[in-house]
C-alpha cells in the first residue's frame, strides 16, 4: 500500500512527520514521534528483526542522554558531583529529551529508506540534474555486474592455480593482482558501454525516463494532510505552546486545550498510513492486499 | 515565532539548497559520454570499498577514491563521484538528515582536489605525492569536523560550550582513523589508480 504511493508523496509525508516535532524540545512531541514511527516499522519489517534492534538503539539513547550532563552543568537540582562537577537532573531530562528526538526521527527514516527505493529518488529529483540521474542509474546496473565479474575472475584464478597456496600473504598477493586486473577491465569496460550508449542516441535529444508512478487521489489526500499537519503544527509550535525551558528549572507547558488537541492531530495523521496499511492488509478485498 | 531548535533546520536547508543548486549548474556543462561512465565506474567503485570495509569503523577508501578521482578527472567529477556515492551508499548504510552534509562534505573533498591539483605540474613525483598526501589528511579532518558539527547540532541543537569541545576530543580516534584511512588508500591506489586512468584518459581523449 505505501509502496504504491507516488514518491513525492512518501518523501513530503515522511519528512513533515519525523523532522516537525524535532522544532521543538517537548519531550511528550518526541514521544508521540517514536512511538508512531515504531509503530511503522511493523507496515514492512518482520516483528524478529525489530526486536533483534531493540538493545541497539537502547545503547544509542543512554548514550546520548548520559553524554549531556557530563559536559553541561546548568539546572538547579543537582543530583551528584562527578569528579567537583555538578551532574544535575535537568542536563540528564535534556539529554533524554534529545535522545528521544534523534531515537524517533531515526526510526522514522528507517522506514523512509525502506519504502524510498533508489528508482523512487530518481523520479523524485531526475528532473534537477539528468547528468546525476544518468549516473545514478549506471551506478546501480555496475555493482552487482562488477560483483559478479569479480567473483568469477577470482573463479578462474583458482582453477589457474594462481591463488597462491592459501597462505596470508600469498592470498593477499594474489587478491591484489585480481584487484588490478579487474581495475583495467572495468575502466575499458566503461568506455563500451559508452560507446554502446552513443550508439543507441545517448545525449542526441532530451532524456525521458519512463514513469510508472502516478499522482493519484490518495496522493493528494495524503499530502494535503500533511501540508496542513506543517502548517498547523508549525503555528502552534511557533506561538510556544509547546515552548519547553529545561535551564535553570525543567518549565513543561500546561496540558491546554490547544497542546492536546494538536497532539491529536499529529497522532491521527502520523498514524494514517499505517493504520490504512493494516486494514487493507487484513480485511482488505482490493487489489492492494498484500500478504 | 519561538522555536527552540532553528539553527539545524537553517542549516539543513542551505546544505540541501546549495546542493541542489550544484547539480542544477553542472547539469548545465556538457560532458562527453565517456565521462559520464568514467564516473560512475569510480562511484560504483568507491562504494564498494565502504561495503568491503563495512565492519571497520570511518577506516574506508572512499575520501581517497573520491581525491582520485578529483585529481585525474577534475573537479566537477570529484564533486559528482563524492556526493552521489555518499547518497547511493547511504541506502545501504542507512539515509537520515546526514545525508546532505555526507554529500557535501565528500563532494567538497573531491571538488577541492581537482581545483588544487588537477592541471598542477610538481617538480617531482615524491613532492607531489607528499603534497596530496597532506590533502587527504587535512579534508580527513575536515570530514570529522564537519559531521561532528552536524551530530552536535542535531540531537542537542546548540553548538556552544564544552559540550562540543567534548565531542571533538571525544572524535579524535575517529579522525585518526580517517587521517590514516585517506593517506594509506592514496599511497597504495595512487599508482594503479594513475596508470591505469591516465592509459584509459590518453587512449580515449577524454
Amino acid at each position: 500500500m505505501i509502496d504504491r504511493l507516488h514518491p513525492l508523496t512518501i518523501f513530503i509525508y515522511f519528512l513533515t512527520v519525523s523532522m516537525l516535532p524535532a522544532f521543538s524540545r517537548n519531550p511528550i512531541l518526541h514521544l508521540l514521534c517514536l512511538v508512531t514511527g515504531f509503530i511503522m516499522l511493523f507496515t514492512w519489517a518482520q516483528v524478529k528483526n525489530i526486536l533483534k534492534k531493540i538493545p541497539f538503539f537502547l545503547l544509542f539513547f543512554l548514550i546520548i542522554s548520559l553524554f549531556n550532563p557530563f559536559f553541561y552543568h546548568n539546572g538547579d537540582t543537582v543530583l551528584f558531583y562527578v569528579a567537583g562537577r555538578r551532574f544535575s537532573l535537568e542536563a540528564l531530562l535534556f539529554g533524554a529529551d534529545s535522545a528521544l528526538m534523534v531515537t524517533g526521527v531515526g526510526l522514522w527514516f528507517i522506514s523512509l529508506s525502506h519504502y524510498m527505493t533508489s528508482e523512487k529518488v530518481l523520479l523524485l529529483f531526475g528532473k534537477l540534474s539528468a547528468k546525476a540521474s544518468t549516473i545514478i542509474s549506471l551506478v546501480m546496473r555496475i555493482i552487482p555486474h562488477y560483483s559478479r565479474y569479480i567473483k568469477s575472475y577470482r573463479r578462474h584464478q583458482r582453477i589457474l592455480g594462481l591463488y597462491g597456496d592459501g597462505s596470508f600473504l600469498e592470498t593477499v598477493k594474489a587478491e591484489g593482482k585480481i584487484f588490478a586486473g579487474f581495475l583495467t577491465w572495468s575502466l575499458e569496460h566503461s568506455m563500451t558501454t559508452a560507446d554502446s550508449m552513443t550508439a543507441r542516441g545517448y545525449g542526441v535529444g532530451k532524456r525521458k525516463s519512463f514513469k510508472i508512478n502516478r499522482f493519484r487521489k490518495i496522493d493528494f489526500i495524503v499530502c494535503f494532510l500533511s501540508l496542513c499537519l506543517a502548517v498547523f503544527l508549525g503555528i502552534v509550535l511557533g506561538m510556544g505552546y509547546f515552548y519547553t525551558d529545561y535551564y535553570p528549572t525543567v518549565k513543561m507547558p500546561a496540558m491546554s486545550t490547544v497542546p492536546t488537541i494538536s497532539g491529536a492531530v499529529y497522532i491521527t495523521i502520523s498514524l494514517l498510513l499505517t493504520i490504512n496499511h493494516f486494514i487493507k492488509a487484513n480485511y482488505g478485498f482490493s487489489k492492494d492486499k498484500q500478504s | 515565532m519561538i522555536f527552540e531548535r532553528y539553527y539545524i533546520y537553517i542549516s539543513l536547508i542551505l546544505i540541501a539548497g546549495s546542493l541542489a543548486l550544484v547539480f542544477a549548474r553542472l547539469d548545465k556543462r556538457r560532458t562527453g559520454v565517456r565521462r559520464i561512465t568514467l564516473i560512475a565506474v569510480m562511484t560504483a567503485l568507491s562504494i564498494a570499498g565502504r561495503f568491503i570495509f563495512a565492519s571497520l569503523p570511518a577506516f574506508k577508501p572512499v575520501s581517497a577514491i573520491v581525491i582520485l578521482t578529483g585529481i585525474y578527472l577534475g573537479g566537477e567529477a570529484g564533486f559528482l563521484v563524492g556526493s552521489l556515492s555518499a547518497f547511493l551508499s547511504n541506502f545501504y548504510f542507512g539515509q537520515g538528515p546526514w545525508t546532505p552534509f555526507q554529500m557535501a562534505a565528500l563532494g567538497i573533498i573531491g571538488l577541492f582536489a581537482g581545483l588544487f591539483f588537477q592541471k598542477r605540474s610538481f617538480k617531482s613525483p615524491i613532492i607531489r605525492r607528499i603534497v596530496i598526501c597532506i590533502y587527504a589528511a587535512v579534508s580527513g579532518i575536515f570530514y570529522s569536523l564537519f559531521l561532528d558539527t552536524w551530530t552536535m547540532l542535531w540531537t542537542y541543537g546548540s553548538l556552544n560550550g564544552p559540550g562540543y569541545l567534548a565531542a571533538c576530543l571525544a572524535a579524535i580516534p575517529y579522525t585518526a582513523l580517517y587521517v590514516a584511512s585517506n593517506v594509506l588508500f592514496f599511497i597504495l591506489l595512487d599508482i594503479p589508480f594513475g596508470k591505469r586512468l591516465g592509459r584509459i584518459i590518453s587512449k580515449y581523449k577524454i
